[in-house]
């Protein structure tokens, strides 16, 4: 963290301006602009907590981690949908960081955004692995199982699994910019991930998003796939499930051998 | 999210879109090269012509193109006007 009072040689300052705006008070957007300083290692992050800390404590913004794992440091930087917690200053090679809420999501409060539409795609599609005996057997709660998956079976969606659901996909997509209603990379990305699972017994699971408003309205841009911290490649996995849908590639997927365990509590 | 009671699933729709859109492009291809092998001003002879309205590969292509375009653009701005 920086220290207002270290007097270092590396310490040089960065202009950062921070997108304000108060919804709820309905104050007109404006930008304020603060002098940072900041180290080689100095995140955006670390720059927006000092701003809160010694300069304007009513700068709002969302974050946990600090590592790239929550996903809820998610903002505009410098024109690209970025984790503040995982852009350092210095990589940006810039004399101002402008610090903007991510696109396609309403504001609450300056960086802050709400993310109840994205999380309500993501729902849609069913993000759990579903199997026969979880709905038609009552017991089903009871039982617990193991299942046998390939390394082969687990790579057909191991990228996907690595979502840390951030939205900056989401933010950076241009077709949820013209079309609320489309799922967006994410949801899509989710659904090939637990499509291609093979311990998923869901039956038309690709119908959830075969509408006017569904995965027919990419337009194949690929920045979803550029501004993902997590390396995951939704742009790859909405093609794959096209090709499925249009039957192009045939889903040969063998269900996963599954076997009970002996819980303790049935043990005893 | 999901939609019932549609006649056709978007899959089916979007298939029939890309199958009328790759066709399109061969059949006006095609059209292209028929005209382009023939030179402008014996192509514009009254024989010639009446020749070709006989010519069911001709008229088949001529029709084809416009159904397939028909098709293909109509489903295209159907897709612009969706959002």
């Amino acid at each position: 963290m920086i220290n207002s009072n270290e007097n270092n040689k590396d310490e040089k300052k960065i202009v950062l301006k921070i997108f304000r705006e108060n919804t709820a008070q309905k104050t007109d957007s404006h930008y304020d602009t603060f002098n940072v300083p900041y180290k080689k290692w100095t995140t955006v992050l670390d720059a927006l907590l000092y701003v809160k800390s010694y300069m304007d404590p009513s700068v709002a913004i969302r974050y946990s981690c600090r590592m790239a794992s929550c996903g809820s440091c998610g903002m505009k930087i410098n024109g690209i949908p970025r984790l503040a917690c995982y852009t350092k200053i210095s990589e940006l090679e810039t004399s101002t960081i402008e610090c903007e809420p991510l696109p396609n999501l309403p504001v609450i409060r300056d960086l802050v955004t709400d993310f109840s539409r994205f999380f309500n795609h993501h729902k849609n599609i069913q993000p759990y692995i579903q199997s026969k005996d979880g709905v038609d057997d009552p017991d089903t709660e009871k039982k617990t199982f193991s299942f046998y998956q390939s390394p082969d079976e687990v790579d057909k969606y191991l990228q996907f699994s690595y979502c840390i659901k951030c939205g900056l996909c989401y933010s950076a997509c241009p077709t949820v910019g013209t079309d609320l209603k489309f799922p967006g990379p994410q949801a899509l990305a989710q659904l090939y991930r637990y499509y291609a699972d093979t311990r998923d017994e869901t039956k038309n699971r690709l119908d959830i998003v075969d509408d006017r408003h569904g995965i027919w309205r990419c337009h194949f841009a690929g920045s979803c796939s550029k501004v993902c911290p997590k390396g995951v490649d939704p742009a790859l996995g909405i093609q794959l499930l096209r090709s499925y849908m249009l039957g192009i590639s045939k889903n040969d997927k063998k269900l996963a051998e599954k076997n009970e365990i002996q819980t303790d509590e049935e043990s005893i | 999210m999901m939609e019932r009671h549609r006649m056709l699933k978007e899959s089916q729709i979007m298939k029939i879109h890309y199958i009328t859109g790759i066709a399109a492009i061969f059949v006006v291809a095609v059209h292209i090269l028929m005209r382009l092998i023939v030179p402008f001003g014996s192509s514009l002879e009254y024989d010639y012509i009446i020749s070709n309205y006989k010519n069911i590969f001709y008229v088949f292509i001529l029709e084809s193109i416009l159904v397939l375009i028909s098709i293909h653009g109509f489903n295209g701005i159907r897709i612009i006007l969706l959002v």
